[in-house]
């Protein structure tokens, strides 16, 4: 829904001649695109932080931030001059190799004074001032102060950044991404001509091992002028109703006996190598704790794809029981379908037990030791918050339009879904929050959970009664929704005067504001008011647990690395590996379940290598000619095709394709086969021929240490023609 | 007078996101044989200065129509309103029109022995409402509407609009226009 809501936006505005818009991309995907209005900028994979760096640079040289804005060292100060956000541009950092809290920022304590937060140096009495209490501060301090213990050498946040973009010039930047200084300069130009009504977005940049610089840095380009919460600048989604957390009626989110999950993820993530006891006896030992096994991802989040290789390493535990239910990690994690990982997946030393929930013989679940079925999105609940690009208050729900295809099981004989499953099996060993006496409700009465409608019927009646109450169902509506027919069991999972604003909301597909409330004046109606960090104490504290060298604070240029920091440029030259896959989603199959989808089947039934035609004509290649695209750790086969529409040096492969399993063949269950059906396999698919990473000790996919970013684009691969 | 139904496409406010193709096939039941409405894509200049046109296409439902003539059975026709239909049942599966649309808008189903095309979706137009690609359409750039109401959206967009059709010189006066093509086609001259 949100990517149509930006097409409309966008053409809209360009059409108006109300919006200007460069796509950066290494595949000119031609969607808004209209000639004289838009322009295509191609730039190289797992470039884009070299790009942003650039326009960075420019914007320092030339004083184009908005200083106004960024000397304001608090919110109070940014809000007096008519803004939603404030940084922390003007905070000073310690940077003493001699000092024990180098790398932190100064605080009150460091120098004798009474109060809590940063200190600045006021621009009214040139002299360190907490910043609370400054209204204005110098941006580019960098010098000394007079400490408790003596001077303490110090900078400020911007200072700090600006000293990391310059670490390289205009010119390198240009030759690292592949465009032009002068264009660099250009877009800096255009994207600091008109104040705070400028914002950036991206999706695919993000993909790369070299990502989290660039990340920042994108975020950081309208923190410099002033963008977050105003109208016309960057905007945080809208808000959602109340549904599963504590609500007006119902509370789904806490119960008697609740256990609070507590302890070490197994994706290493958000946590500090050196809290762990592997670190601590190594340097009990005497020994140098540098390298860790695998990375730990201090600064990752969700890192789902870094579970498996965790679990084929045991490390940093053993996995025991693997469940996977609306995801499918062996497609879709770069680097884990390949021969090294995939034996180890099978060991049952390394993964005890796999069950997987799934509506197909997905890719992932083929590995499973059990196989429960799910229901499809026509057979199943859903509430879906904002998505990007929406920026008013709105929650959507899916409900159950057939009943569910899938056998019923269970103590309330229920269709076997992924909620039946963990409600059969929760009773089954006696969990809390199960079955009798389960849910709390606003009166503090209970309520049971022994179906699915027990809980998701619940979270609509919450979303019902969020702020003024959903009006009743019309007759009308409940009779042509066939709302007016539903279980009983639903009706009984809501007090009876609940009953029909729920349905009113089913029937609408879920609670929306009106698409007007964008704005409260020049703000945005919502993101509370926001502090912007250009440089990061967390980040500049920890370590790479490969190397033990500290992360850089703020967004410097990082060339693509393995772990240990040698240069994948080095290990595979380009004389030998020529070209970088940049992988792309495509417009009809976004994502890995589409492949049993008729319509789309059709419409596009498979993808292409694409490759800039000045690269084809180089390498001899032709439009339509299939070829084997070999990267340094696997191979797959695909067709070419030949466009002016494709970076230099980069192979264009879209996500979706190319599966081997979902369905495409046949399959015997209980004896009996159920067909499958090829089409679904047709394509190249691009995680498979993602780099391993052999510089660390366990068998790892190529990813970024600090955030856990595969290597999704950017990998290094040549051609080799089958024809 | 009475009303001749056809079709405004804006091809520079197309993003080629295939829902009018996905919609028509939802909604008609479309056979994998073919499409009712698609859209082609095709890049224009050189690199790095490329744009790619997408221009939607459907039937035109045009004023001579080579298709009818051809049929044997009169199992095609073009109605009072300007549409023209195929009758599925008098159609003996030939697939004479077929060959005789230079607009490739006709759809042979041979295990079916019957032609598809696109009706502009009379059965939605019946009830009021717009054929299933224009309401679908992401960003606006189909138009739908009476020709022979000069206050009608199409008409006020011709008369505010320079556009074309598609394959002028077959001279057959198809009742689909594009606004835009040239701003793209002229990229290459």
């Amino acid at each position: 829904m949100s990517f149509q809501t930006l097409a409309r936006k966008t053409v809209k505005g360009v059409m108006e001649n109300k919006l200007k818009l460069a796509v950066i991309d290494p595949l000119m995907q031609g969607g808004t695109d209209i000639p004289g209005k838009t322009k295509w900028i191609p730039i190289k994979p797992s470039t884009d932080g070299a790009l942003v760096l650039g326009m960075m640079h420019w914007i320092f040289d030339k004083e184009k931030f908005d200083s106004k804005f960024l000397e304001c060292p608090n919110e109070e100060a940014a809000q007096s001059i008519g803004f939603k956000s404030h940084t922390n541009a003007t905070h000073l950092v310690i940077v003493d190799d001699k000092h024990p809290n180098n790398k932190k920022f100064l605080k009150p304590e460091d120098l004798g004074l009474e109060g809590d937060g940063f200190i600045v140096i006021d621009k009214k009495t040139g002299k360190p001032q907490l910043h609370s209490k400054a209204s204005a501060a110098h941006l580019f301090y960098n010098g000394e102060v007079e400490g408790k213990k003596g001077t303490i050498k110090v900078a400020t946040s911007l200072y700090l950044l600006k000293q990391g973009v310059n670490r390289y010039s205009i010119d390198e930047y240009a030759k690292i991404c592949g465009i032009s200084a002068k264009q660099i300069e250009e877009i800096a130009k255009e994207f600091t001509s008109h104040g705070h009504k400028v914002a950036v977005d991206t999706l695919g940049g993000t993909n790369s091992i070299n990502a989290l610089p660039f990340t920042v840095a994108l975020w950081l380009l309208p923190a410099l002028m002033g963008s977050y919460n105003m109208k016309g600048g960057m905007a945080s989604n809208g808000p959602s109703f109340k549904t599963f957390a504590e609500g007006p009626k119902y509370d789904l989110a806490t119960f008697d006996g609740q256990v609070k999950p507590s302890g070490v993820k197994i994706s290493r993530e958000q946590f500090h190598y050196e809290n762990t006891t592997e670190y601590k006896n190594k340097v009990a030992q005497g020994k140098n704790p540098y390298p860790s096994k695998l990375p730990w991802h201090t600064n990752g989040l969700s890192l789902d794809g870094q579970t498996l290789f965790s679990a084929i390493n045991k490390y940093p535990y053993q996995c025991k029981i693997l469940v996977n239910c609306f995801a499918n990690p062996i497609y879709g994690t770069p680097s884990l379908y390949q021969e090294t990982m995939i034996e180890e997946i099978k060991k049952t030393s390394n993964i005890p037990l796999i069950i997987s929930v799934d509506i197909v013989m997905g890719e992932t679940t083929s590995y499973a030791d059990y196989i429960v079925p799910d229901t499809s999105v026509y057979e199943q609940w859903a509430m879906v918050p904002v998505r990007a690009n929406i920026n008013t208050k709105m929650t959507s729900v899916r409900h159950p339009i057939i009943e569910p295809a899938t056998p019923k099981v269970g103590s309330s004989n229920q269709p076997i879904s992924m909620e039946t499953f963990l409600i059969e099996v929760a009773k089954k060993v006696g969990m809390p929050g199960f079955g009798g006496d389960a849910i709390k409700d606003a009166n503090g009465k209970l309520w049971p959970l022994n179906t699915r409608e027990d809980y998701f019927m619940k979270a609509i009646a919450n979303m019902a009664y969020d702020g003024d109450v959903v009006s009743n169902i019309e007759k009308e509506d409940d009779k042509i929704t066939g709302l007016d027919s539903i279980p009983k069991h639903w009706q009984d999972a809501v007090k009876a005067d609940e009953l029909f604003a729920v349905k009113n909301v089913i029937a609408k597909g879920g609670r929306f504001e009106a698409d007007t409330n964008y704005y409260d004046g020049e703000f945005m109606k919502y993101g509370n008011p926001s502090k912007i960090c250009f440089y990061s104490e967390n980040l500049a504290n920890s370590k790479n647990s490969i190397t033990g060298e500290y992360n850089e604070g703020m967004p410097v240029w990082m060339p693509e690395t393995l772990a240990d920091g040698t240069l994948v440029s080095e290990v595979y030259p380009s004389e030998e590996y020529p070209f970088s896959i940049c992988s792309s989603k495509s417009k009809l199959r976004g994502i890995s379940m589409l492949n049993n989808c008729p319509t789309l089947q059709v419409l596009s039934d498979k993808n292409y290598i694409e490759i800039n035609a000045l690269d084809a004509k180089d390498f001899g290649l032709k439009d339509g000619q299939e070829v084997t695209v070999e990267t340094p750790t696997n191979k797959a086969t695909g067709v070419l095709k030949v466009k002016q529409g494709v970076s230099r040096g980069t192979l264009g492969i879209s996500f979706g394709y190319g599966k081997w399993e979902y369905g495409s063949k046949d399959t015997t269950i209980d004896g009996k086969v159920i067909k499958g059906e090829e089409i679904r396999s047709v394509g190249t698919a691009t995680n498979p021929l993602a780099l391993a990473d052999k510089s660390v000790e366990g068998k790892y996919g190529l990813s970024d240490v600090v955030s856990g970013t595969h290597n999704r684009s950017g990998i290094k691969a040549k051609i080799v023609p089958l024809s | 007078m009475s009303r001749k139904w056809g079709m405004v496409i804006d091809v520079r406010k197309c993003v080629g996101c295939h829902a009018c193709s996905a919609a028509c096939r939802i909604e008609n039941n479309v056979t994998k044989e073919g499409n009712r409405s698609w859209v082609i894509e095709q890049e224009v200049s050189n690199y790095p200065e490329v744009h790619t046109l997408k221009v939607p296409q459907l039937c035109n439902h045009c004023d001579n129509t080579p298709c009818v003539s051809a049929c044997p059975v009169e199992a095609t026709a073009k109605n009072e309103q300007g549409i023209v239909y195929v009758d599925r049942e008098k159609c003996i599966g030939c697939f004479a029109c077929v060959g005789a649309c230079p607009y490739g808008a006709r759809i042979k189903e041979t295990e079916n022995k019957k032609v598809d095309k696109c009706d502009f979706c009379a059965h939605r137009l019946e009830h009021g409402l717009l054929p299933a690609c224009v309401t679908t359409c992401t960003t606006q750039a189909r138009f739908f509407g009476d020709l022979n109401d000069p206050n009608s959206t199409v008409s006020k967009l011709l008369k505010e609009n320079k556009y074309e059709v598609l394959l002028p010189e077959e001279e057959l006066g198809p009742n689909v226009y594009y606004i835009g093509i040239n701003e793209y086609k002229n990229l290459n001259k």
